[in-house]
């Protein structure tokens, strides 16, 4: 039970960490007056990049898989988001330190969310014909 | 023997456990003593690694672990040497067995076969050493058939292959390549994380 905790416990910090991390730094290096696209794709990029960053980071304490892939994912959809809001939102401010943090942090969460819910849905026996990789 | 191979895990034994002796093996032991509980007979322990499986092994059995890289099996010995049964190490690669056919009978692997350098091959191989009907109990992560996991594995392969293992590999459709018969396929996380069962061709 206490491990159980631990590990959700971390999954909660290291989603939530990697996702404020990469929203703050996307806002941080991408000009608002960008296009959205071209502020969306490379948001992704480093979301990408961050996630592996983390994902070896958080493996020691975490665990390998369990964290990687949810880690990776929340950068990636926060860089995403965030690239997006800074150049979509307002083309002089762009996103503020704290709505970037605080946005990063949601979407590290809700793909935590997610991951849990795929999770709860695969787990257990497989259809050997069908869901086997 | 897979010089390449033996090389980078020589090189990844430093800080192997540092990486997986802690978070990762709590994850995992609870799955891994589930599957090494079937333990019985002449037992092959493939790559066999810092020997981190050895603590979830049932006690009094007769293993035979084997691994491609030396500096993985110095740090192995004193864990061997601390089970409570009989167990063995040897350096050998997969592909290149020496045990005479049909000496085993069941062969267990923990995270192996994202990193043997021939999956099929080394997986016939085991077809060879195993006994007619003996058994494959696998440990192992997989790439995924669920978008995005399916993608992020793919488009993060070729970093984490340069670092040890691959992460996108279908290991079950290779087991079944090889000749084995599939018999339980449990996830452990998501489809990724998982345990395989399957049994030799009888003759």
């Amino acid at each position: 039970m206490m491990w159980r905790t631990y590990f959700i416990c971390g999954d909660l910090l290291a989603c939530s960490l990697a996702g404020a991390g990469t929203a703050w730094l996307v806002q941080a290096l991408i000009p608002s007056d960008w296009p959205m696209i071209f502020g969306m794709a490379l948001g992704m990029v480093l979301g990408m990049t961050v996630g592996t960053i983390a994902s070896l980071f958080f493996t020691p304490l975490f665990g390998a898989m369990e964290v990687m892939l949810p880690v990776s994912l929340s950068a990636m959809v926060s860089g995403m988001w965030a690239g997006m809001a800074q150049t979509g939102t307002d083309r002089f401010f762009g996103l503020s330190d704290i709505d970037a943090l605080q946005g990063g942090t949601v979407a590290g969460l809700a793909c935590l969310a997610f991951t849990w819910l795929l999770q709860a849905k695969l787990r257990g026996n497989a259809n050997i014909r069908r869901d086997t990789q | 023997m897979s010089t390449g191979a033996q090389k980078k895990w020589d090189a990844a034994a430093r800080a192997y456990d540092f990486v997986g002796a802690f978070g990762e093996e709590r994850r995992w032991r609870p799955h891994k003593t589930k599957l090494f509980s079937s333990m019985e007979g002449k037992i092959l322990f493939l790559a066999v690694g810092t020997g981190l499986d050895i603590a979830s092994f049932p006690p009094g059995q007769t293993i035979t672990g084997i691994d491609i890289s030396a500096k993985m099996l110095e740090k192995a010995a004193p864990r061997a040497a601390a089970y409570s049964g009989k167990m063995s190490l040897t350096q050998m690669d997969v592909h290149e067995m020496t045990f005479p056919d049909a000496t085993f009978d069941q062969v267990y692997t923990s995270c192996t076969f994202c990193s043997v350098t021939d999956p099929v091959r080394g997986l016939t191989a085991l077809v060879r050493v195993l006994k007619p009907g003996g058994q494959l109990r696998m440990f192992e992560h997989t790439g995924s058939r669920h978008f995005p996991f399916s993608a992020m594995l793919n488009v993060m392969n070729p970093i984490f292959r340069n670092l040890g293992p691959e992460i996108n590999r279908n290991t079950v459709a290779n087991v079944q390549a090889a000749g084995f018969k599939l018999q339980k396929v449990t996830n452990i996380f998501l489809d990724v994380v998982k345990t395989i069962e399957a049994t030799a061709p009888i003759k």
